[in-house]
């Protein structure tokens, strides 16, 4: 069955995204920044792809091209800026499924489909969140 | 009816989703030794501090010339500089200077190996809604 295109295309994975957060939140008590990696790895990618639907709405292999691209903006940061021990490969994939699910909820975005105040909604809450999470 | 690009596009996310789970789950597995092969003498072992000292430090090893590897802590503080390490491939014991000790996946293996199935549906899940809008 077809889903309603009345709901805001972003919105379903922004309510995954919450879900999921919150699970590592609570299986992970001592590793609050696996839950941090994966918020604010979705802050970023909805932001971009905010951006990127504005720009350039309704073509699924943009969303792509930018989903991946914040995927590797990720690894740049980890490898740079946030780098402590080491570059962590479980950081990287916590934050990269972030942006995935991000992605996944943008594929079918539209220009009107509200999805782009969602998204750039999510993204800042997810973003703080995220952060606070990761250096809580 | 969505578009094959649609279609295509939500199977490369969903591909790409279904890697990362299993790039976290397999690194934090790795870590515990258990489908590690080791031989060799251990010549440096380094706790590196992250954001919180004494909770999520990270614990390098390293046998040989090999690069360092990331190990997990009750693995680690079985090994010192100079000790002679032994270890099949999915041995769930870890002979150090002649003792055998045993090694497993830690309480974050696990976890992450149980959220797996979780994460994959969600990844095929919004795959799906995203397949199936209008």
């Amino acid at each position: 069955m077809p889903v309603s295109s009345r709901v805001p295309a972003a919105l379903p994975s922004v309510v995954v995204v919450l879900l999921v957060g919150g699970a590592y939140w609570a299986l992970f008590p001592d590793r609050t920044d696996y839950a941090g990696h994966f918020l604010a790895g979705a802050g970023g990618t909805y932001a971009l792809l905010a951006l990127g639907t504005l720009a350039l709405p309704g073509r699924a292999w943009l969303v792509v091209a930018l989903t991946w691209l914040a995927v590797l903006l990720g690894v740049g940061t980890e490898a740079t800026v946030f780098r402590l021990a080491e570059l962590d490969p479980v950081d990287l994939a916590n934050q990269s499924l972030g942006a995935v699910l991000a992605g996944l909820g943008m594929v079918a975005a539209t220009r009107h489909d509200r999805s782009v105040p969602v998204a750039l909604v999510a993204a800042g809450a997810l973003l703080v969140g995220g952060f606070g999470l990761a250096f809580a | 009816m969505p578009s094959p690009d649609r279609r295509l596009s939500v199977l490369a996310l969903v591909l790409t989703g279904v890697l990362l789970v299993v790039l976290g789950a397999w690194t934090l597995v790795a870590r515990s030794a258990l489908p590690l092969a080791l031989d060799g003498t251990v010549t440096s072992v380094e706790v590196r501090h992250e954001k919180h000292p004494g909770v999520d430090d990270v614990w390098m090893v390293t046998l040989d010339d090999a690069a360092p590897r990331h190990l997990d802590r009750d693995v680690a503080r079985l090994l010192a500089r100079g000790a002679v390490v032994e270890k099949a491939a999915w041995s769930s014991t870890l002979t150090v200077n002649g003792t055998g000790h045993d090694v497993g996946p830690s309480r974050d293996a696990w976890v992450f190996l149980c959220l797996s199935p979780a994460l994959l549906l969600a990844v095929a899940g919004l795959g799906a809604v995203a397949v199936r809008r209008r």
